[in-house]
């Protein structure tokens, strides 16, 4: 029950920082999500062809679910087999949730930084994160000697023309946090 | 020169006459600014936890800057164990030329750079260009400066007294692209323009927010993601840290990060926070921690609050002298309210005499201080001193001056003397109009930079007694 209200809690605050939230409940359901929200934030099928690299930090199970449901959406893809400076979209593992923060903690041990960095589009997934209140509860239980942290609370943004705000300075302009809830 | 020594003054009355005549500064500013408070209010009134942040924040400050020297020997500890290099240096051209020698190392010609008011105090660009190495910097605000020649002009927001349109004009001189007032089109041709350069960079320099001295991390906060791809894409990573930026355990940050995000840009929380430690295999980090004046400025019991700042911008935003003249107006690395405070204590008073004056002293500046930092306090005794230790004889001009307070003082405190010099001036006025056509005061230009505002022909009392 309290984890329930703690995820409805990021969502709001995920949201409101300018990410899209899609809490699953299996690998069906969040390939599904991922493969729908590619298809949106690029524009695959419709008038481009999107690349997109799944990183090696995902189940493998979920790797071929994302594929054959990006193929039945009718989505035009490339699967990228590393990712590169042409790449759309990256898909890749984050580990823990921050609720009121509306932030999610990628630990370098779990995914190379720059694949939640590079590309213009960028999906976080986890099956059952671990999620906490607020960035004290996240940094209490991390002890700090992670080699690195980065905690992202919503796309890539600037306002430094005219305070004008603009979404994808040099990150992602679009994100979203897919994850499996039990 | 001055009077006082052989360094140059900042020249703020000269540079404040230019940027007052500048229209299109006024409204950039007026814009950027307005907008900024907006934001933060907004995101003040929605927070729930705001103000105990601000509380525990302060207090881990200042028990921060009482152990400043204890922390940097932790925090040295900690590096160590993290396999990160740490120097420290209480001096500005020695940190350069470890920088430099780091990135001579790393066999760099170029670096990225991400935003540090740091290196702009230590002067590094200009140090490292002349030792043929171009540092390129890479938040959106701090490359539009870097690109026009010039320093940043806020705190947080570089480029604020630039329109699109100068923004517009700068990039196809400068890129070569075509001309585009269009704020998207803008920003997109600074991220590909970047983006070569960070795919092919060799090291990367950043600042640092918040240096941990339990766990020798530190903490790099911001919402564009160049300060990621400066610690993480190339191989090397230099960051330069300010010794008033420790503090002693990672669970003393988070109440940091809420101040900081609200404060400075209005946000729940920043898009990107990095905490970074050891670095991945085959990549190598350096710690540059510059402690020039600070434990002096620590040591004062008064100045040592200073410290506290989290360099949010907030004061900058709501200062009406700042509003008007921009951070170029004061001539120092730090513009607006911060900058006033540390001009004498960076330089010394006979560079900052004129910077020290560049405040009304009005404490919107206190009220807004996310670390409630008492500025006008401060301000006020940077006035004392520089008045009783560094200010030579007074001059004839300032006698003269200080007379004329006086009875202006003694003129407004009395009654009678209040109506009977308000009702001769106003005769005076109506003579000198009625003889020469418009109102003027003799003299005027001599003693005061003021502009000339005639009394008006009602006192307010006078206009609503009537009512």
């Amino acid at each position: 029950m309290k984890d329930r209200a703690l995820v409805e809690i990021f969502a709001k605050s995920f949201s409101s920082n300018g990410g899209d939230f899609f809490p699953c409940s299996g690998y069906d359901d969040s390939a599904r999500a991922i493969a729908g929200y590619i298809t949106a934030a690029t524009g695959a099928g419709a008038s481009a062809s999107a690349r997109i690299f799944i990183s090696g930090s995902l189940p493998a199970a979920l790797k071929d679910l994302i594929e054959a449901a990006l193929k039945k959406s009718g989505a035009e893809f490339v699967l990228d087999g590393a990712l590169g400076g042409a790449t759309d979209v990256c898909v890749t593992a984050f580990d823990s949730m921050m609720a009121a923060d509306g932030a999610v903690a990628v630990s370098a041990a779990t995914a190379p930084p720059e694949e939640s960095l590079l590309p213009p589009v960028s999906v976080l997934f986890a099956d059952s994160p671990e999620t906490f209140g607020n960035i004290a509860g996240f940094l209490g239980r991390a002890g700090g000697h992670e080699r690195q942290i980065t905690l992202i609370a919503g796309p890539s943004k600037t306002a430094d023309i005219e305070k004008q705000l603009i979404n994808g300075m040099h990150g992602p302009g679009k994100v979203a946090v897919v994850a499996i809830f039990k | 020169m001055t009077r006082h020594g052989t360094t140059e003054a900042f020249d703020v009355r000269e540079n404040s006459r230019l940027a007052l005549a500048d229209g299109g500064l006024r409204r950039n500013l007026d814009n950027a600014t307005a907008t900024a408070l907006l934001k933060r209010s907004a995101a003040v009134a929605e927070s729930a936890t705001f103000e105990a942040s601000r509380d525990a924040a302060i207090a881990t400050r200042e028990f921060s800057i009482l152990r400043l020297r204890e922390l940097l020997d932790r925090f040295r500890e900690s590096c160590a164990r993290n396999g990160v290099t740490l120097d420290v240096f209480d001096d500005y051209e020695k940190a350069n030329r470890r920088v430099l020698e780091i990135l001579r190392s790393a066999g760099a010609d170029f670096a990225v750079k991400s935003k540090s008011m740091l290196t702009e105090e230590t002067g590094l660009n200009a140090f490292l260009e002349s030792n043929g190495v171009e540092p390129i910097e890479t938040d959106l605000g701090e490359f539009i400066v870097q690109l026009a020649g010039e320093a940043p002009s806020h705190i947080t927001a570089p480029a604020l007294h630039k329109s699109r349109f100068d923004v517009a004009r700068l990039f196809a001189e400068k890129l070569g692209t075509p001309y585009s007032e269009d704020v998207a089109e803008l920003t997109a041709r600074a991220r590909a323009h970047l983006r070569e350069k960070f795919l092919a960079a060799k090291a990367g320099i950043t600042g640092a927010n918040f240096a941990i001295a339990g766990t020798g991390q530190i903490a790099v906060v911001e919402n564009e993601g160049n300060a990621r791809m400066c610690a993480t894409l190339p191989r090397t990573h230099i960051a330069v840290i300010g010794a008033e930026k420790l503090i002693p355990a990672l669970s003393d940050l988070p109440p940091f990060l809420d101040v900081l995000s609200k404060s400075a840009t209005g946000q729940r929380m920043n898009s990107y926070t990095s905490i970074l430690g050891t670095p991945r295999e085959g990549h190598s980090r350096h710690f540059i921690v510059v402690t020039k004046k600070r434990f002096e400025i620590a040591a004062d019991p008064l100045f040592g609050e200073i410290l506290k700042c989290v360099r949010c911008g907030a004061c900058q935003n709501v200062c009406p002298v700042f509003r008007r003249i921009s951070g170029h107006g004061y001539g120092f690395t730090y513009g607006g309210p911060i900058g006033v405070m540390l001009a004498p204590l960076l330089t010394d008073y006979t560079r900052a005499e004129h910077i020290v004056d560049a405040s009304t002293l009005c404490g919107f500046c206190r009220s807004i201080c996310p670390m409630k930092i008492d500025i006008p306090r401060v301000i006020i005794e940077h006035r004392r001193r520089l008045c009783e230790e560094y200010r030579g004889p007074v001059s004839i001009e300032r006698r003269v001056k200080r007379l004329f307070s006086f009875g202006f003082a003694v003129a407004m405190a009395v009654p009678f003397l209040k109506k009977f010099f308000t009702r001769a001036a106003r005769i005076y006025f109506a003579a000198t109009k009625a003889v020469f056509g418009r109102e003027f005061a003799p003299f005027w230009d001599v003693f005061s930079r003021r502009h000339f505002v005639p009394v008006p022909r009602k006192t307010f009392f006078e206009r609503l007694g009537r009512k």
